[in-house]
């Protein structure tokens, strides 16, 4: 499982595991909804406006069901793979590191992470009515050093509060590292 | 009123077998991959169980009324 995946050190403890805003998946969903009730207002739109197209003698009920399941069967393989982008899609903060998972496509995963003491920068990022009634946005984590990287999360939520966790994860990393007893030098 | 040279309703039901036969497939086998997604990279097992029981089970209604509605043709 995910915890496997993300192999863990001795002394490494997840802090929370992220996934997107639930408007994110509902967005997507909505979509899938309307398509699959759109043939049915055609269908009434049709019957009821008598429109001259002729459906009931030359095209039998069980055509039109069988039709209609193929469609619904579709959106139900589509339905699914929009959640399991959104389930697989997960931000785990540790005490250590933060590991970014991006399920792109069925076979596209992308896992990145980085050790919370080469965090150098977080924005949260909050756009639109929606999104500030909802309270979800986007954040970019930016690592220090030469081969400096950005960390980009689209659609969490309650960003600051995931912002302020994981300074303060970065903080108390921080502090372990400065205090902790530095090996004695032989003479 | 004329009769058709061919048979129209024979030529749908078998256009219609094989969507089914073809969308059974990429069922199956949609439902394999999903599934090893959810087990490998999954948080819980139970979660895992739930999604590939209700992807299976809706799945299989909706086979069912299209194999229903062939057969009804």
């Amino acid at each position: 499982m995910l915890t496997e995946k993300i192999q863990l050190e001795s002394d490494e403890i997840i802090l929370i595991h992220v996934r997107k805003h639930w408007f994110m998946l509902f967005t997507q969903i909505f979509g899938v909804f309307f398509a699959a009730i759109f043939p049915i207002i055609v269908y009434f739109v049709i019957t009821h406006l008598n429109l001259p197209i002729v459906i009931t003698d030359f095209i039998k009920w069980q055509f039109v069901t069988g039709l209609y399941s193929f469609w619904l069967l579709i959106l139900w393989i589509a339905l699914f793979s929009i959640w399991t982008n959104y389930y697989l899609d997960v931000w785990t903060v540790t005490n250590k590191r933060v590991v970014a998972i991006d399920q792109l496509g069925l076979f596209r995963r992308k896992t990145s992470s980085f050790r919370l003491e080469r965090l150098q920068d977080i924005t949260v990022e909050v756009n639109g009515i929606i999104a500030t009634f909802l309270d979800y946005g986007s954040i970019r984590a930016q690592t220090a050093g030469a081969d400096s990287i950005e960390f980009i999360a689209l659609g969490l939520p309650h960003p600051r509060e995931f912002k302020a966790l994981i300074l303060r994860a970065a903080d108390e990393t921080t502090f372990k590292s400065n205090t902790a007893p530095t090996p004695q030098s032989e003479v | 009123m004329q009769s058709m040279p061919f048979d129209l309703t024979y030529i749908y039901t078998i256009g219609l077998e094989g969507l089914f036969y073809l969308m059974l497939l990429i069922f199956t086998i949609n439902g394999a991959f999903l599934g090893y997604h959810w087990y490998a990279y999954g948080e819980k097992k139970s979660t895992a169980t739930i999604a590939l029981a209700t992807y299976l089970s809706g799945g299989a209604i909706l086979l069912l009324l299209i194999a229903g509605s062939i057969s009804l043709m």
